[in-house]
């Protein structure tokens, strides 16, 4: 009998030891995870956060050394070219020999493409209309500068009335622009590039890119190239969206969204 | 008993679910299903055993119990295999049916209740689901357990054989102490099968073409 009670006191605290044994497995195994992933999600945040600062830090200095160049090739060696470009000029008024002369003029010519290509590389790295006219009127000088080389068209259109906003957002805005302007030259063998800006009542700002060129593999492209990447890395900095398309043989549309208020 | 029939048709239900499921499990959701169709076979045999010509049901326990723990051994070789070297799963495998087998002709009869088999079986089953949880707390990799297959499978699993792991190592020594006792352990295991399968149920209902095919990786988001 009392053999028969302990066999089953076993039997019901063993049971109802091991269903608590295992709730307990179980529920420790659900807490536990969900402190990892926690921690991870924390770990991935604190990353993500590191590397946006480190980017913004590497653009602001990238930033402030263009700004330094641009203003040194404008102020320093555009006016010493100047100064040169008029010298060779009274050399050329004084000299006698027609050699020399035609040697001077000849001298006069290059040094006002030498003063052209200082002036095109200074406003590509800071354009002194960006922060006085805005964004809309330093893409339109930009379009114009590229548009002298005659290789092929870029067209501005606006929407809506301009407004202003943060400069360092605006600067970002014209950089990639920029980038992407850079890139269709380079690669896409368009004629023609379409700039659409459109200024919303909201303060929010609508800017495509669109050329007629040849078009690319996008997904190949995002795993290979640093640039597009780049682009999206400065995108997100500013709080902007960033949408690409390209179809092989029918070019390639980049529409940049921006909250300006944000 | 009206409690033994639903947990019977609940082993029905999940062999019929992983039928539907089946071309979207991964490699180890299909041993799964192996060992549920297992289920429903001996529980088909068993009934028309008991209609035809035996209601003695224990010389089956001396097959299915075995064969129950080849099935598993085998589903925790598959995901285990990066976490415990496969020679010392498919040691204690060998070891246990090796077991199984002399326990059969030497130690309990083919009449008698295969009590110590499915006991250690049981055990074997709970320490493999132990492992397969710290596993998963290891890697860290699962953003939503609730959404995880395996997750629910190994869960039904763990609480399963430790539930039941006190009902057979003293099955025999409670049918002779008790009557009444082994109707309520009975019943108590019928109701852990039933909950068992319903998990299993519910594991393969998670199973959909994005997560079947990638359990072994058991990837994020």
């Amino acid at each position: 009998m009392e053999e028969s009670n302990s066999i089953i006191l076993i039997y019901f605290v063993g049971t109802f030891g091991m269903v608590l044994l295992a709730l307990s497995i179980f529920f420790f195994f659900i807490i536990y995870q969900k402190r990892m992933l926690q921690k991870q999600l924390e770990l991935n945040e604190t990353r993500a956060q590191q590397q946006e600062e480190i980017i913004q830090n590497t653009i602001s200095s990238q930033e402030k050394e263009r700004k330094r160049i641009a203003q040194d090739l404008h102020d320093e060696v555009g006016a010493m070219l100047s100064v040169v470009k008029l010298n060779v000029g009274r050399i050329e008024k004084k000299s006698q020999e027609p050699n020399a002369k035609q040697l001077a003029a000849e001298t006069k010519t290059y040094i006002d493409e030498v003063i052209t290509q200082v002036r095109r590389i200074s406003r590509s790295l800071l354009p002194p209309s960006l922060e006085k006219l805005g964004l809309f009127f330093a893409l339109e000088e930009l379009a114009t500068w590229v548009n002298k080389a005659e290789q092929l068209k870029i067209v501005c259109w606006k929407s809506g009335e301009q407004f202003r906003f943060l400069n360092n957002k605006e600067l970002a805005v014209f950089r990639i622009i920029q980038e992407l302007l850079n890139n269709a030259i380079k690669h896409s063998g368009a004629s023609t590039i379409q700039i659409n800006t459109r200024f919303s009542a909201n303060d929010n700002l609508t800017i495509s890119v669109t050329d007629n060129g040849k078009g690319f593999e996008l997904n190949e492209k995002l795993k290979t190239g640093l640039g597009l990447k780049n682009l999206e890395s400065r995108t997100q900095i500013i709080g902007a969206k960033f949408k690409m398309k390209s179809t092989i043989g029918k070019g390639t549309t980049a529409i940049i969204y921006l909250d300006t208020k944000a | 008993m009206l409690i033994a029939k639903v947990s019977i048709l609940f082993t029905y239900i999940a062999f019929i679910v992983g039928c539907i499921k089946y071309k979207y499990f991964s490699k180890e959701l299909k041993i799964i299903f192996y060992f549920v169709a297992l289920g429903a076979i001996t529980e088909i045999y068993t009934t028309v055993q008991m209609h035809f010509w035996m209601k003695n049901t224990r010389p089956i326990g001396h097959f299915y119990y075995p064969a129950a723990l080849l099935i598993l051994g085998l589903f925790y070789l598959q995901v285990l295999r990066n976490f415990i070297r496969p020679v010392y799963i498919l040691t204690i495998i060998i070891a246990f049916l090796a077991y199984s087998i002399i326990n059969t002709i030497f130690i309990q009869g083919l009449f008698e209740y295969a009590s110590l088999v499915a006991a250690i079986g049981g055990l074997i089953v709970f320490l493999f689901s132990v492992a397969f949880f710290t596993k998963i707390m290891i890697e860290a990799k699962i953003a939503k357990l609730s959404t995880e297959p395996l997750i629910w499978i190994n869960s039904g699993l763990l609480f399963y054989y430790a539930g039941n792991f006190f009902y057979h190592m003293l099955f025999n020594l409670r049918l002779l102490a008790s009557m009444e006792v082994t109707m309520i352990s009975i019943e108590l295991f019928v109701v852990l099968n039933l909950m068992f399968y319903l998990i299993i149920t519910i594991g393969f209902l998670m199973v959909n073409k994005k997560n079947g095919k990638t359990e072994t990786k058991l990837t994020l988001n």
